[in-house]
């Protein structure tokens, strides 16, 4: 056997890419401060009284993660893309989405895992209640995960291209859509005390597409960006 | 057999635009007659309707921008898939040839609902489930002509672009869903009805007349637009050139 | 047919168009084949299967256990002509007529290449002639607009994650992260490629010449020390017969120029096959030798 099975190779890259996250924190610190910027000004442009905090509560939590979200994706495969890493990913007999879905995956869990923790921070700040807080980290959890996975998608599409600030956000967002829907609602029920469960099943099965599509859509936009 | 040939004699440049050359008078001949009938009789001749007076009339413009919108995305995210799959070049022209039209229906389309909602509800814009739904469509469009304008190579661009619009297409469906779902949640708007559940013939059919006359009009403009890409693309002109010399 | 080594399997017939009527063509070959076996570098031979017009050799390379499957094509016999003076060639990757643009620019223009095995090809060109589009056409990242690519006689559509189980190439960049050590770099690389373990990582890095910087990171190091762990990635790279090489002189000293000809020459008498790509002359040649300009 002249190869490592796949396990082998997959355990490999993800201890390369923990390696990466834990040798540039900034990466993923800086989004996280982001986020919680972003949460700052809502009060603060708005108004700081509870009751009008809570009622716009999901909407500005899932606005703020949705913005953050873009900007660290937007940096994903850059670096190995410059430095010709990719290329040997692609030449490599291993099928590139499972490599490739790995990066994500360590990529979500610095990014919007952490974000998941840190959300009752900001709920704590928006006057919600703490009965809402584990739908909203579910809910959170399951919608930065579908970001990522769309994320990449359009990280991978604008790789050889001009470098343009806002290029990913107006790309994705609009795909981004539904589980923005889907989560602030699930958050809204929750902080009425409400049966989130509906909202909870459309988000996740929202997320369950958008990884079964992703994968294989970030290796094309991969190869093609290669060529 | 026959039918391989024929698609693969259509995807050359030259027969092509040659194809599209000739079938231009077939669209905006009949494109003529339709609209003509349909929006006389839709903007004049046709009687007010009992509840809405002669506002609903903007549907004859609204519905079939709605349409085009939508067909036009398809068409560019069907003609996407065969240029990534079966690599041929012609699919990117005509991808690149929709892009801008389907984006200009889109925006007719929102244009026109919302003069359609100043008298209605008295305000120019809400956030009714089909008009945010075209507006997203219209963010889709605009989305993909920055990434294709984003590239500075040709190739580049239009693999890129063509699998954004296949995502996109994708996502349509799921959108649409969507939006419709958050918006019998906040039953804050009224809906855009149709002319009310049935639709009497006098209105449908000058309202039909308009679906089609619009699609051949969507056709006759994908047709030049498609020519001028064609020409935009060509690397080696001397069929252009004996082209040109041929006629006009 | 005899002769030294793999210079008669090397003969490469102009004209391939084989004959319809196929029993006789057949039965030539089929004596030629073990005598051309025969005279490869190898203990065994054996005659899998045939058709008329090609059939495959498949030889095995004990001392490493790699096997060079190489497609047989029967030239076209002209008449009276006598068989034993058959010319076959043993076909890796053929590409005929490829075309290729970059935006208004035509980079390939009906560039036809083929190389076999124990073959060192050097192309060569001037900057900007299209070598390392070529070599990234081969190696099946890109796509030709036009044109045949094949990968012992199958198309690159459906033969390319065999191709890719048997490559090993190193791109005009280095192709490692700047922020991880030589050794990470090169322990990755292995482990994607390779099943080597890390004691034949530190080995293949002494033998580079950069063994003391295996815990530098990449960043660091000197232009000349990236591209001797780059091409460290050689010396574990022998179980890949076929490497495609853009450019692997480029900032080396003389030591290590000397050093990367010797591996490329040892890859090419184990049967392997080298396609680089490079505008200076080197100053020695390597065995099976080749040049095609673009």
């Amino acid at each position: 056997m002249t190869r490592h099975p796949l396990r082998t190779v997959l355990k490999h890259v993800f201890w390369r890419e923990l390696a990466f996250a834990a040798q540039k924190p900034s990466q993923w610190l800086q989004p996280l401060v982001f986020f919680l910027l972003v949460i700052t000004l809502f009060p603060l442009a708005l108004s700081p009284d509870p009751g009008v905090l809570r009622t716009l509560a999901p909407g500005m939590v899932w606005v703020a993660a949705l913005l953050s979200a873009t900007l660290s994706l937007e940096g994903l495969f850059r670096a190995d893309y410059d430095e010709g890493v990719l290329e040997q990913w692609a030449l490599s007999d291993h099928p590139l989405w499972a490599l490739l879905a790995v990066k994500i995956l360590v990529h979500w869990l610095f990014t919007g895992l952490t974000l998941v923790v840190l959300s009752p921070l900001a709920a704590l700040s928006l006057a919600v209640p703490a009965s809402a807080w584990p739908v909203l980290m579910v809910s959170l959890a399951l919608g930065s995960l579908s970001l990522s996975m769309l994320g990449a998608v359009g990280a991978a599409l604008t790789l050889s291209a001009r470098r343009s600030a806002t290029l990913l956000s107006v790309l994705m967002m609009p795909l981004a859509l539904p589980m923005l829907i889907f989560g602030a609602r699930a958050m809204d029920l929750a902080i009425l005390n409400e049966d989130p469960s509906g909202a909870l099943w459309l988000l996740s099965s929202f997320c369950v597409l958008s990884v079964t599509l992703s994968l294989p859509t970030v290796a094309a936009s991969i190869r093609i960006a290669l060529e | 057999m026959g039918m391989w040939t024929w698609f693969h004699r259509l995807a050359s440049p030259p027969s092509c635009y040659r194809t599209a050359g000739q079938l231009k008078p077939w669209f905006w001949i009949p494109a003529v007659l339709l609209l003509g009938y349909g929006l006389g009789t839709g903007l004049w001749f046709a009687p007010p309707d009992y509840q809405q007076g002669d506002a609903y009339r903007i549907i004859y413009i609204h519905a079939p921008s709605a349409w085009l919108s939508l067909l036009a995305y398809t068409t560019m995210a069907v003609a996407s898939a065969v240029a990534l799959v079966w690599r041929i070049k012609l699919a990117h022209a005509l991808t690149a040839a929709l892009a801008p039209l389907g984006a200009s229906f889109t925006l007719l389309c929102l244009v026109t609902g919302s003069l359609w909602g100043r008298p209605m509800w008295g305000a120019y814009w809400a956030w009714d489930a089909r008009l945010t739904s075209e507006l997203i469509l219209l963010f889709l469009y605009l989305g993909y002509m920055a990434l294709r304008a984003a590239y500075d190579e040709r190739e580049r661009a239009d693999r890129a672009s063509a699998v954004l619009a296949v995502v996109g297409l994708v996502n349509v469906p799921v959108i649409h869903f969507s939006v419709v779902w958050w918006n019998s949640l906040h039953q804050g708007s009224t809906v855009i009805r149709s002319g009310g559940p049935a639709m009497p013939t006098s209105m449908l059919i000058p309202l039909l007349a308009c679906f089609f006359g619009f699609t051949l009009l969507l056709a006759y403009l994908a047709c030049i637009r498609l020519r001028a890409e064609i020409v935009l693309r060509e690397r080696k002109p001397t069929w252009l050139v004996n082209q040109g010399r041929d006629h006009d | 047919m005899r002769g030294a080594g793999i210079e008669p399997a090397r003969l490469a017939a102009r004209d391939f168009k084989s004959r319809a009527s196929t029993d006789s063509a057949t039965r030539a070959w089929s004596r030629m084949i073990p005598e051309l076996a025969s005279n490869l570098d190898t203990p065994s031979a054996s005659f899998c299967r045939g058709n008329g017009r090609a059939g495959v050799v498949r030889t095995s390379v004990n001392n490493h256990q790699m096997s060079a499957q190489a497609t047989v094509k029967c030239a076209s016999r002209r008449h009276g002509g006598d068989p034993a003076t058959e010319k076959v060639a043993f076909i890796l990757i053929e590409a005929t007529a490829l075309e290729f643009w970059r935006q208004d620019r035509c980079v390939l223009d009906r560039f036809s290449i083929h190389c076999g095995a124990a073959e060192a090809v050097h192309v060569v060109g001037d900057n900007g002639a299209g070598k390392t589009t070529l070599l990234r056409l081969l190696a099946g990242l890109v796509w030709p607009e036009a044109g045949d690519l094949r990968f012992r006689g199958e198309a690159y559509a459906t033969a390319r994650p065999k191709l890719h189980r048997e490559l090993c190439f190193i791109g005009h960049g280095h192709g490692m992260s700047g922020d991880l050590t030589a050794f990470d770099n090169l322990r990755h690389w292995a482990v994607l490629y390779t099943s080597a373990n890390a004691a034949a990582v530190e080995s293949a890095l002494d033998a580079a010449g950069v063994g003391d910087c295996r815990h530098r990171v990449v960043r660091s190091l000197s232009a000349g020390q990236k591209r001797r762990v780059a091409l460290a990635r050689l010396c574990l790279a022998q179980s890949l017969p076929l490497w495609m090489l853009d450019e692997p002189w480029t900032h080396l000293d003389r030591d290590g120029s000397a050093w990367a000809l010797n591996l490329i020459d040892e890859h090419v008498r184990r049967g392997g096959t080298v396609l680089f790509s490079a505008h200076a002359d080197l100053g020695r040649h390597p065995h099976g030798y080749r040049v095609v300009p673009v």
